[in-house]
C-alpha cells in the first residue's frame, strides 16, 4: 500500500505540470499574440463591399443621351465553394460559350486560392448565357453573377469624340488616388471630363459568416476607426454642346472617307458637331477579352480625333489669313492687280498656279480669293515677308492650342526664327511663297481652321471652342488677347468668301445652297511636294472646305477635311453644304415644334 | 477550509464545471433556439440522477459487478457492428428514438473498474510487474480498444489507451519491461500506419506537422480554433459575441471545440479559470484516491482522475494547436450525452467509494 501512496507524488506532479504548460500556451495565444489573432478574426468576418460609382451620363445639347451605362453581367466564383472542378467546368461549358478545358484550367487555379473573395471567370456574358445561368443557378455551387455597369454608345457617330474608358494604369492610379481596376477616361470627352464623370467609389464593411453570406450591413458604429464605410458619389452628368442630329448628318456626309468635320457656333464657339473618320463600332471598346484588346490596340489610330489631334497643311484655306495680312499691312489694296500666266518665278524657280495651263489672267485680290489664284499670293507675300505673315497667323490662333478641353495638337506656324530653331537653316523666299498658299511647313488642325473661319464670320473675334454646354445664357467671347481686326478688311473678305461659293467662277460652287447663303473657301493641300502624277489614294491631295452661313449674319461655321480626298471644291464643299443645310432645317423644325407646343 | 480530500468540495468544483459548460452551450446555441442547450440540460439532469444513485451504492457492489459491467459493454460494442449508426465515418452510436448512445464512452469506466478489480485481486502489490503479469491487464485493455479502433474512433482509442496505460504504469512496471514494451510498440507502428490508420487520419497528422501548407484544407479547423482562442485576448469578446463560433468559422464549436468558444468569449481569464477548475478536479480525485484504504477503490479513483486528466489534456492540446485534430470531447464543456453521463458516472463512483 505504501508503495502506491508514494507513486501518488508523481501522479500529482503530472497534472500540475500540464496545467502550467497549457496556461503558458493560452498566454501565448491570447495575450502575447492576442492582437494578431484578433485581427485574423476580424478579417474572417469583415468583407469590404465595393460600391463602384456609376460614371456620369453624357447628353447632347438637346438633352439626348449619347453615352450612358447599361448593365453587363460577369460570372464570378467563390474559391472556397468549389468542390468539384471537373463537374463545375462541365456544367458551365454547357451553359456558356467557353470550352470545358479552358474553364477547367481556370477553375482549378482559382480553387487553389485560399481567398474568400470572388474571382471573375467570364466578363460581359450574352443575354442567352445569362438566362441559361439564371435557370440553372441552383445546381451551380459557388457561382454567382456580378452586375457591372458598362458604357453604352447609342450613337456610333459620336464614338471618337466621346472616347472610352479603361482600367487605370500605374500613373493614373498614382495621380488620381484610385484603387486598382478603376475605370478612367482614356481618350476623348471621357478623358477630358474624367474627374467629374468618374465620381468616387464607395466602400462598405459587411459582416459575413464562414460561407461568405452577409449577416449584417450596419456595422459603422462597431468598426475600428481605421475601417470606416465610404459613401459612394455618383459621377456627374455632362451636357455637351454637340447636336447629335447634326453629328449624325456630318458623319453621313463624310461617308467612307477618312477625315474630319467640325461644326461650330461662330458666336459662342460651341462645337455643334465634331466628326472623325474612320471610327470603330463601340462593341470593340467594351469587350475586354485579350484578343479584342489587342485588336483595339492595333486600331487605336482610329480613335484619333482628326478634328483636334491630326494636323494637315491648310492649302488655299490659309489664303484667308494671307489676304487679310496683305490688306492690313497695306501691301495691296482692293484695286491692286497682276497678270497670272499660270506660274511665277522666285529666284529662277518656277512656282505653278493651280490653274497652270492657262492661268487666271488679270487678277486682283477679290478674284484671287474667289478663284483661288496662287500667283497673286506668291507675288505679294514676298513683299509681306514670312515674319509678318507669321504674326497674323499667330493672331488667328495657328501654332497653338485653341483651348478646347479635348486633347489637341498645335500644328506648325513657321517663321524665320522657327526654322532656325528647328531646322537650323535660314528662310528662303520661295518658302514664303508656298506658305502664303498654305503649303510647306505650315500645318493646322481642322478645328484651328474652324476658329479662323468663325473669326471672319463673326466680324473679327477669335472665339475659344467649347464642347461643354453651360447654363449661362450669354456666352462671353473668351479671347486670349482681345483682337481688334480692321472691320473694312473683314467686310472685304466676307464678300470675297461669299462669292467664292456663289459667284460663277467660285471654287466653292458646290456648297451653294438654295436654303441659306453660304460663304466659304476651298483648299486642296498637296501631300507630296514633288509633282507625283499618281492615282494612288495616299498621294492624292487633302481636300479642304471651310465655310459659314448665313453669309451676312453668320451662325454656324463648318470645316471639312477629307484625307487624300482630292479637290476641296469637288469633294469637301458638298459635305459642308449638307451639314449647313441640316443645321438650318433642324433649327426651323425645332422652332416650329416649339411654336406648335406653345399653341 | 480547503480540504483536498473532501468529496463535497470536489463536488462543488464539479458543479461549477457543469454550470460553466451549460452557460457556454447556452451562448453557442443562442442563435439556434437553444436546442443544443436544452438537450444538454436534460443530459446533465439525467447524469445528476445517475450520479446520486451510484453514490448511494455499496462500494463492495461496484467491485463485485465491475467485470459484469465490462462484459456487458463489450457485448454492446460488438452489437454496434450490427445495429450501430454511422456518423461522419465512424460507426459508434446506437440510435434509440431521439437518443444517441455511444458505448465507447462508457467502456472507459468499464476498463478502469475491471483493471482495478484485476489489481485488487493480486495477493500482494509487487514493486514491479513482470511481462507475464502484464498479459491479463493488457488484454483487458486491448479487447475493447480494438473494437473501438474498428469503428473507427481514433480519439476514443487514444483516450482508452492513455487511461489504461496510466493505470498499468501506476501499478508498477520494471524499467527493462517498459523498454521492451516501447520497442514492441515502435515496431508495431509500421504495420499499424499502413493498415489501420485511415487516410484522413494520416492527412490530419501531416497537416498538423505543417499547418501553413494548407490553411483552408485539412488543418482549417485547427487554425480557426487558434484564431478563436487568440482573438479572445485578455478579457474576451463577451457572452455569445464570439464571431468565430457564431458565424461558423469554427467548426464543431458545440462539441470538440467548445473550449475555444469559452476562450474566445471570456478571454485569457476565462480559459485559465476553466483550466484551473478542470485540473483541480483531477487533483481532488487523486487526493481522495490517496486517502482511501482498499486497493480497488484507490485504483478506480486513480483511473477516473486519469480519465478526466487525459480528456482535458488531449482536447485542450488539440484546440490550442499542440496536437492534431483527434475527435475528443471535453467533459461537461463539450455537448454530448454519452460523455456527459460518463463524467457523472465517474464522479458518482468517486463519491460512492469515498464514503466513510
Amino acid at each position: 500500500m505504501e508503495l502506491l501512496k508514494r507513486r501518488f507524488a508523481i501522479a500529482f506532479l503530472v497534472p500540475t505540470l500540464f496545467f502550467i504548460a497549457f496556461s503558458a500556451r493560452l498566454f501565448y495565444l491570447q495575450i502575447y499574440k492576442g492582437d494578431v489573432y484578433r485581427s485574423f478574426s476580424e478579417k474572417n468576418i469583415l468583407r469590404i463591399l465595393e460600391l463602384p460609382a456609376p460614371r456620369g451620363r453624357i447628353f447632347d445639347r438637346n438633352g439626348e443621351k449619347i453615352l450612358f451605362n447599361k448593365p453587363s453581367f460577369n460570372i464570378q466564383v467563390f474559391p472556397r465553394e468549389i468542390t468539384n472542378v471537373d463537374k463545375l467546368a462541365g456544367q458551365l461549358s454547357e451553359l456558356i460559350d467557353s470550352p470545358k478545358e479552358g474553364l477547367q484550367n481556370k477553375l482549378s487555379k482559382i480553387a487553389k486560392k485560399n481567398s474568400f473573395h470572388p474571382v471573375t471567370i467570364a466578363k460581359d456574358i450574352s443575354w442567352e448565357e445569362l438566362l441559361l445561368l439564371e435557370k440553372n443557378k441552383q445546381a451551380l455551387q459557388g457561382i454567382f453573377l456580378e452586375l457591372e455597369p458598362k458604357r453604352f454608345y447609342p450613337y456610333e457617330e459620336a464614338v471618337v469624340l466621346l472616347g472610352y474608358t479603361g482600367s487605370a494604369d500605374i500613373n493614373e492610379l498614382k495621380n488620381l488616388h484610385i484603387k486598382s481596376g478603376s475605370q478612367v477616361g482614356k481618350i476623348g470627352v471621357e478623358k477630358a471630363f474624367d474627374s467629374e464623370l468618374r465620381g468616387a467609389d464607395g466602400l462598405k464593411y459587411i459582416m459575413v459568416d464562414a460561407y461568405g453570406k452577409a449577416i449584417s450591413d450596419s456595422l459603422s458604429e462597431s468598426l475600428p476607426t481605421n475601417r470606416k464605410d465610404k459613401k459612394m458619389v455618383y459621377g456627374k452628368d455632362l451636357y455637351l454642346t454637340i447636336d447629335i442630329e447634326l453629328q449624325k448628318v456630318a458623319s453621313e456626309a463624310l461617308g467612307d472617307e477618312n477625315g474630319a468635320i467640325v461644326a461650330m457656333d461662330v458666336r459662342s464657339g460651341e462645337i455643334l458637331a465634331m466628326v472623325s473618320h474612320p471610327f470603330y463600332i463601340p462593341e470593340f471598346i467594351s469587350k475586354k477579352t485579350s484578343t479584342q484588346e489587342q485588336e483595339r490596340r492595333k486600331k487605336k489610330e482610329s480613335f484619333l480625333n482628326r478634328s483636334t489631334q491630326a494636323t494637315y497643311p491648310p492649302g488655299s484655306v490659309l489664303k484667308i489669313i494671307t489676304a487679310f495680312a496683305l490688306l492690313e499691312e497695306k501691301i495691296v489694296n482692293t484695286r491692286s492687280s497682276i497678270h497670272c500666266p499660270g506660274y511665277y518665278f522666285v529666284n529662277k524657280k518656277r512656282f505653278n498656279c493651280w490653274r497652270k495651263e492657262e492661268g487666271h489672267g488679270h487678277v486682283n485680290l477679290y478674284k484671287a480669293i474667289v478663284e483661288s489664284c496662287d500667283v497673286f499670293f506668291y507675288k505679294f507675300s514676298l513683299k509681306l515677308g514670312v515674319d509678318r505673315l507669321y504674326s497674323y497667323m499667330k493672331q488667328f490662333g495657328l501654332g497653338k492650342e485653341t483651348g478646347i478641353v479635348l486633347a489637341e495638337k498645335r500644328g506648325i506656324n513657321p517663321s524665320t526664327a522657327w526654322k532656325k530653331k528647328h531646322l537650323k537653316e535660314r528662310w528662303y523666299p520661295g518658302e514664303t511663297a508656298i506658305l502664303s498658299i498654305g503649303q510647306g511647313y505650315v500645318t493646322t488642325t481642322p478645328l484651328q481652321i474652324s476658329v479662323i473661319t468663325s473669326a471672319i464670320a463673326n466680324g473679327g473675334r477669335i472665339v475659344k471652342p467649347k464642347i461643354r454646354k453651360t447654363d449661362k445664357k450669354i456666352l462671353p467671347f473668351t479671347t486670349e488677347e482681345p483682337q481688334s481686326f480692321n472691320k473694312d478688311s473683314i467686310i472685304f473678305l466676307k464678300k470675297a468668301l461669299h462669292d467664292a461659293v456663289n459667284g460663277h467662277q467660285g471654287t466653292g460652287i458646290y456648297a451653294k445652297s438654295s436654303i441659306v447663303p453660304v460663304s466659304g473657301k476651298t483648299g486642296t493641300a498637296q501631300v507630296v511636294s514633288a509633282q507625283v502624277e499618281s492615282t494612288e489614294k495616299r498621294f492624292q491631295d487633302h481636300a479642304w472646305f471651310t465655310s459659314y452661313a448665313p453669309s451676312d449674319s453668320a451662325e454656324i461655321a463648318v470645316t471639312v477635311l477629307v484625307e487624300n480626298g482630292g479637290s476641296g471644291g469637288l469633294v469637301a464643299a458638298p459635305m459642308a453644304k449638307k451639314v449647313i443645310e441640316t443645321y438650318f432645317r433642324l433649327k426651323k423644325e425645332r422652332s416650329e415644334a416649339q411654336v406648335a407646343k406653345s399653341n | 477550509m480547503l480540504n483536498l480530500t473532501s468529496p463535497l468540495q470536489m463536488l462543488l468544483l464539479f458543479s461549477l464545471l457543469c454550470l460553466a459548460g451549460l452557460a457556454n452551450l447556452y451562448s453557442i446555441s443562442y442563435l439556434s433556439d437553444l436546442v443544443i442547450f436544452k438537450k444538454q440540460l436534460i443530459w446533465v439532469l439525467t447524469g445528476l440522477v445517475i450520479m446520486v444513485a451510484i453514490s448511494h451504492l455499496k462500494p463492495i457492489a461496484l467491485k463485485r459487478y465491475s467485470f459484469t459491467f465490462y462484459l456487458l459493454l463489450l457485448v454492446l460494442l460488438a452489437l454496434i457492428f450490427v445495429f450501430g449508426k454511422t456518423v461522419s465515418g465512424s460507426r459508434s452510436w446506437f440510435q434509440i428514438g431521439p437518443i444517441s448512445i455511444q458505448p465507447s464512452e462508457f467502456i472507459k469506466i468499464g476498463i478502469i473498474m475491471t483493471l482495478a478489480n484485476h489489481y485488487a485481486s493480486d495477493v500482494i502489490i509487487k514493486k514491479t510487474h513482470g511481462l507475464k503479469d502484464l498479459v491479463k491487464p493488457v488484454a483487458l485493455l486491448l479487447v475493447p480498444t480494438l473494437a473501438v479502433l474498428a469503428q473507427p474512433d481514433m480519439g476514443t482509442v487514444i483516450i482508452m489507451l492513455s487511461i489504461g496505460s496510466s493505470i498499468i504504469l501506476f501499478m508498477g512496471i520494471s524499467r527493462k519491461n517498459l523498454l521492451q514494451i516501447i520497442i514492441i510498440i515502435l515496431i508495431s507502428t509500421v504495420p499499424l500506419w499502413h493498415f489501420l490508420i485511415k487516410d484522413y487520419q494520416k492527412e490530419r497528422i501531416y497537416s498538423f506537422l505543417d499547418t501553413s501548407s494548407d490553411p483552408f484544407g485539412i488543418s482549417y479547423n485547427s487554425i480557426q480554433s487558434q484564431i478563436a482562442i487568440g482573438s479572445g485576448m485578455g478579457y474576451g469578446k463577451g457572452f455569445s459575441l464570439g464571431s468565430q463560433s457564431n458565424l461558423n468559422f469554427l467548426p464543431a464549436h458545440h462539441t470538440d471545440f467548445a473550449f475555444s468558444v469559452i476562450a474566445e468569449e471570456w478571454g485569457f481569464r476565462g480559459s485559465v479559470f476553466l483550466l484551473l477548475l478542470y485540473f483541480s478536479i483531477v487533483l481532488f480525485i487523486l487526493n481522495i484516491a490517496k486517502s482511501l484504504e482498499d486497493r480497488f477503490s484507490i485504483v478506480t479513483c486513480f483511473g477516473i482522475a486519469a480519465m478526466f486528466f487525459w480528456h482535458a489534456v488531449i482536447n485542450i492540446a488539440m484546440v490550442t494547436g499542440l496536437l492534431p485534430i483527434i475527435g475528443t470531447p471535453l467533459f461537461l464543456i463539450s455537448y454530448g450525452g454519452s460523455s456527459t453521463l460518463t463524467a457523472f458516472i465517474g464522479i458518482g463512483i468517486v463519491l460512492c467509494l469515498a464514503k466513510k
